[in-house]
């Protein structure tokens, strides 16, 4: 039998969040970057928000939806908001290898680098070896 | 019942900790940094009783990571974003986070340290804010009488360390 303690930290990690990003993670990401360029270009501007929402041509509430950092705003919007305040918008799409559905990835192995991986075929053949 | 740490039982147990029981963010998952901290394990049962009856961890945690890296970069700048953090006048030196998310409206409470000359926040504890049929026991000032103790321990650990 295993007596070994397990530290408060090593308890937690069973309870936590997993470390692969969710979509969620990615909203909230997203939303973090877009409301606080919005509430910086207001500061940095001394603009109160209804003086900014004049500016880009909306109601106060929503520059005040806008800064919360968990409104779902289109793309549309983002793009009018944006054209208003002179900034492009772009995004950056970074493809993870290591948690493409398609790549089964050793137990031990490091998904950061990425170096022990087993293809789909290759693992087909290794079961049909066994 | 409060979580009392002593002077005697502090001991550096790596990079993770700041001092003893002031580690590093872990709940609901690792935040990344090198100015926040908070009072374990009475952070994160404070804040574990709150997320884990929401049914919204992931959601919640979206929105404190939110205000941890707001934090992180702004530091004692961060009040004049007032939708996230709160510095009530009637309360001296001590600080809320504030999340909302539908029904709840969650409050974090922190303090800003100075340790070895380097400045850190700390968080101390969590509440959810009630409309004021519960405002004994679901308000600010509730809340900062019962972290007082905790907050008490941390100066003068901190006090005692310059």
């Amino acid at each position: 039998m295993n007596n070994k303690l397990m530290s408060y930290k090593d308890m937690l990690s069973t309870e936590t969040i997993g470390e692969i990003s969710s979509n969620i993670d990615m909203f909230y990401n997203l939303s973090y970057k877009l409301s606080t360029y919005i509430f910086d270009y207001r500061i940095n501007h001394k603009l109160s928000q209804k003086d900014f929402a004049k500016t880009i041509g909306v109601k106060q509430a929503m520059v005040s939806k806008l800064e919360s950092g968990d409104y779902n705003i289109s793309l549309e919007s983002i793009c009018n908001v944006m054209a208003k305040l002179n900034t492009k918008v772009d995004f950056n799409f970074q493809f993870n290898e290591a948690q493409d559905p398609n790549v089964l990835l050793d137990d031990k192995a490091d998904r950061s680098t990425n170096t022990n991986y087993v293809s789909f075929d290759e693992c087909k053949k290794l079961a049909s070896a066994s | 019942m409060l979580q009392l740490f002593h002077i005697s039982n502090i001991i550096d147990i790596g990079s993770d900790d700041l001092k003893g029981n002031i580690q590093k963010i872990v709940y609901p998952k690792e935040f990344k940094g090198d100015y926040i901290f908070a009072v374990e394990p009475y952070f994160t049962d404070a804040l574990k009783g709150i997320i884990d009856k929401s049914g919204r961890k992931e959601n919640i945690w979206g929105m404190f990571n939110q205000r941890l890296r707001y934090l992180e970069d702004n530091k004692t700048l961060v009040f004049a974003r007032s939708q996230w953090f709160e510095n009530p006048v009637k309360i001296k030196n001590i600080y809320f986070m504030k999340i909302k998310d539908k029904d709840l409206n969650i409050r974090i409470s922190f303090v800003f340290h100075t340790y070895n000359n380097k400045e850190y926040a700390v968080l101390v504890s969590a509440f959810t804010e009630t409309k004021k049929s519960n405002a004994k026991t679901n308000s600010h000032s509730s809340h900062v009488a019962t972290i007082r103790p905790v907050i008490d321990n941390i100066e003068e650990m901190f006090k005692n360390e310059q």
